[in-house]
């Protein structure tokens, strides 16, 4: 029971840490049409910032929490202002290649700046010993997880429902032209999107560093995640991706801990099916 | 239904969700005749095409072609059976030249498509390339022969379109607002196209233009709102009553 | 075309030389690239002749690569055979991948493409007792040609990729620009066009996606041979975004592009990394510069320096469908 508990919270932490992490490429790619094949490259460079404040300068881990994703923020600025906007014309799947590109040399920059040793990042001192819960013993950054991430969902869902942004973006994600004939400056609208899926990538980094390390090549394999979360939730749906989120960490979570060899190719087959039988995803609209 | 019937409707329908576009269609189109569907706009008149072509699957009703049901028959077998529609946009290769657009239906009929060994080129294939340019000089199109679609005009794209239906040797034609956008010249050349097919080839073209259907085809059928409501010859549909209540004051019948 | 056909043959005479005039190390390099540039064009057929965008390919170089391996290991190193397995392993694969996902469009495609890739390299990775897991798939015997004639050291290795490269390179010539080669290109151009034409477009994407798996399962059977050794790592997705930047960055929809495409991307990393680590930043840059400024890549370059100096007024230059134009 205290191991099924165990692995429930982190199930629980795991999927709410993919949604921060995902719900960046979400909206980036619901709004701007753009799937962002460096948004691994962007988490990852929150990691390695955080492993610089906390672990070489030796602040405290609050700073981190509010210094990277302002960071990535300002990085993703950069990039949407002198990659992405002279080339909407170009057209989405080139826009695509461009951001492979990007990730390639986001790569050898980070290998240059933070070497090629795994580096590990300590979660912040009152989290890092585990809590008595209903019992059991649970790691408390854990925890700690899934009330952050539970706070963020809520603050998402509260912006996108209740505040003028969020009828906008939300407007963005059903029908761009219509937006912008009702005068909404779309290219603010795009950077200003770019820029907060970049924070939220960033923020995702901070938080996952401690659990899930740090070293090159990662930026794969969470990018390789992140689709995974967006096919199965629908693409350019936040709930979606919230539900799908949750659902990967738990399939992703269980599957490590009872079936380790399949894991990996049961969450693909998850992708794959959800492809082959509901290609909008769970909550996304058809095509 | 006759020996002689080439498609035959029976209670055709099509919703989308609650929204009934098409509502109890029967319809029989005979050997080589040639009929003009008119209706308002929003009549339903390229979703009945798209249920003929097989590019849309009805919601209701059977659809016989030579007496054989069809519904579940592909799209594409369609055409291979003879049944040719063109589309209301132009829905040409635009990369490609005219020559090639035309060679791609040409191959198909000649079966000379599953080939991979040898150059796709005059030499190897001379009578494929002999066919083609016989076909742009007879509807005078040879100078536009290597031009890009892209890169000409509406009318002659238009032109093009009709041209690649009739290529595929169609047995029932469907033709989908053939001379929109064009001028009277145009339209002219566009009619003269039509009236140079094989006399047992049907038609079924949807017009706007009066005097394109007037001096043309042989019956008329309106739809409105996704029913049929007048079937006959062109004259007689012209005087109808409940026809003309639904176009007064409308573009519709009036002269292009 | 004649003039074409009079290039190419020089180039393989040159090739045919290679290993008397330069060093090991540079056969070596050349082998390399012949192998990548059989990839980049079976990858060709499917993305740029037939325009499906795919991100899985790296799966039936791995299903041939790891085929080849395991028959040469456990049961006969003999060329023909180990190659010819690998070959129809990944046949076997791509008729599976295919049939999944070749209804979807689009980005639904590109994403089942990488996601049945992924779940081949999971299997892979996971299936120790038969792949050797992470650790890769060695013990692998050394290639055998006829009887007692063994590919015993690299040069025999890259005269027997050479001509293997070189009689795919005219079988692909030929079907590229084949009436057959013309129905795929339509399917790029206008799908929907093709099926009114009577065309069963799904028939003939199937049949595209199988050429370009069975392919570039040969490209993983020529690697192993010429490795000796294959490993997961080979076979990961980002292998699959490195064959799409080389069909892109050589020219999409041409013959010689993807072979170009090979050539530059192997050498652009052999040269980098003399000077240093970071050849995928350069490599990134590089592509980012192509995507913007030159998306028909290279062979869209060279035609646009041809057309300067020939001064045709064809309004082709533009066009990577004219280098499979038909003459005539």
């Amino acid at each position: 029971m205290g191991t099924l508990l165990l692995q429930l919270m982190n199930s629980l932490s795991y999927g709410f840490l993919l949604f921060i992490i995902t719900c960046g490429i979400s909206i980036v790619f619901g709004i701007l049409g753009v799937l962002n094949l460096a948004h691994g490259s962007l988490y990852l460079l929150g990691s390695y910032v955080a492993y610089s404040i906390i672990m070489k300068a030796g602040l405290p881990f609050w700073v981190a929490l509010i210094v990277v994703p302002l960071v990535i923020a300002i990085i993703g600025y950069v990039t949407e202002i002198v990659i992405l906007r002279p080339t909407y014309k170009l057209g989405h799947l080139s826009q695509v290649l461009l951001t492979f590109g990007l990730a390639y040399v986001f790569h050898d920059i980070f290998t240059i700046i933070w070497g090629k040793n795994v580096l590990s990042v300590n979660p912040p001192e009152i989290f890092s010993s585990s809590v008595d819960f209903l019992g059991y013993a649970i790691p408390s950054y854990r925890l700690a997880l899934i009330v952050i991430g539970g706070a963020i969902v809520l603050l998402l869902w509260y912006i996108q429902e209740k505040t003028k942004w969020g009828a906008v973006v939300r407007a963005g994600l059903s029908d761009k032209e219509m937006a912008g004939a009702l005068g909404i400056n779309i290219h603010l609208v795009f950077t200003a999107v770019f820029v907060f899926g970049s924070l939220l990538a960033g923020l995702g980094g901070v938080l996952g560093a401690p659990i899930l390390g740090t070293y090159p090549g990662m930026e794969f394999s969470i990018l390789i995640l992140s689709l995974v979360v967006l096919v199965v939730g629908g693409l350019g749906s936040v709930t979606g991706t919230f539900l799908a989120s949750l659902l990967v960490g738990f399939v992703e979570t269980f599957s490590r801990y009872l079936v380790p060899e399949l894991s990996l190719i049961i969450t693909f087959a998850l992708m794959a099916i959800v492809l082959v039988v509901r290609p909008q995803g769970l909550v996304g609209r058809k095509a | 239904m006759s020996k002689n019937t080439i498609l035959s409707l029976n209670g055709i329908a099509k919703q989308f969700g609650g929204l009934k576009v098409i509502e109890d269609i029967t319809l029989d189109i005979a050997v080589g005749e040639k009929v003009g569907l008119i209706g308002p706009n929003g009549a339903g008149k390229t979703t009945l095409f798209n249920m003929i072509a097989g590019d849309l699957e009805p919601s209701g009703g059977t659809i016989s072609y030579f007496g054989e049901t069809i519904n579940k028959i592909p799209n594409f077998k369609r055409t291979q059976s003879g049944i040719v529609r063109t589309f209301q946009k132009n829905n040409l290769m635009a990369g490609l030249t005219v020559k090639e657009n035309l060679i791609l239906v040409l191959q198909r009929m000649r079966n000379e498509h599953k080939q991979w060994w040898k150059r796709a080129n005059k030499k190897n294939y001379s009578e494929l390339f002999d066919t083609a340019d016989q076909f742009l000089a007879e509807w005078g199109l040879s100078e536009h022969s290597k031009s890009l679609v892209k890169d000409l005009s509406y009318g002659v794209q238009r032109q093009i379109e009709i041209i690649l239906a009739v290529a595929g040797e169609p047995k029932l034609l469907l033709l989908d607002e053939p001379t929109a956008g064009m001028s009277q010249l145009e339209t002219d050349q566009i009619i003269g196209l039509i009236n140079k097919l094989p006399k047992d080839v049907s038609i079924i073209m949807i017009e706007h233009d009066i005097d394109v259907l007037f001096g043309n085809m042989d019956r008329v059928v309106v739809l409105h709102t996704g029913r049929l409501i007048c079937d006959g010859k062109p004259e007689e549909v012209r005087n109808d009553p409940e026809v003309k209540e639904i176009y007064m004051g409308k573009e519709g019948m009036v002269h292009a | 075309m004649r003039i074409k056909q009079l290039y190419g043959w020089g180039l393989f005479l040159l090739m045919a030389f290679a290993p008397f005039v330069v060093s090991l190390y540079y056969v070596n390099i050349l082998t390399e690239i012949f192998i990548l540039a059989v990839f980049a064009v079976s990858l060709n057929l499917l993305v740029g002749q037939t325009g499906l965008v795919s991100l899985g390919h790296a799966a039936f170089f791995g299903a041939g690569a790891y085929a080849t391996g395991i028959v040469a290991a456990n049961v006969n190193a003999n060329v023909f055979l180990t190659i010819f397995v690998g070959m129809l392993v990944a046949a076997v694969l791509a008729l599976l991948i295919g049939f999944l996902s070749i209804k979807a469009h689009g980005f639904y495609f590109l994403m089942l493409t990488l996601a049945c890739s992924q779940i081949f390299y999971s299997i892979i990775y996971q299936w120790t007792d038969v792949t050797g897991g992470s650790n890769g798939l060695s013990g692998i015997s050394t290639p055998v040609l006829f009887g007692d004639f063994t590919l015993s050291n690299p040069v025999f290795i890259y005269y027997f990729i050479l001509v293997v490269f070189g009689i795919l390179l005219v079988i692909i010539n030929r079907l590229l620009h084949s009436p057959l080669g013309y129905v795929f290109i339509g399917i790029r151009e206008n799908e929907q066009r093709m099926k009114s034409n009577g065309y069963n477009t799904v028939f003939y994407k199937n049949l595209s996606f199988l050429l370009a798996g069975t392919l570039g399962g040969l490209a993983g059977s020529l690697y192993v041979i010429f490795n000796g050794f294959i490993s997961p790592n080979d076979i990961y997705w980002t292998m699959s975004g490195s064959v799409l930047i080389m069909v892109l960055i050589g020219g999409a929809g041409t013959l010689w592009g993807p072979v170009i495409g090979a050539a530059f991307i192997v050498l652009m990393e052999t040269i980098i990394s003399s000077y240093t680590e970071n050849w995928m930043m350069i490599i990134g840059l590089i592509f980012i510069l192509f995507t913007i400024f030159a998306p028909k890549g290279i062979v869209g370059i060279l035609e646009n320096i041809k057309a300067l100096f020939t001064k045709k007024e064809t309004k082709a230059i533009l066009q990577p469908a004219k280098q499979t134009n038909m003459d005539g």
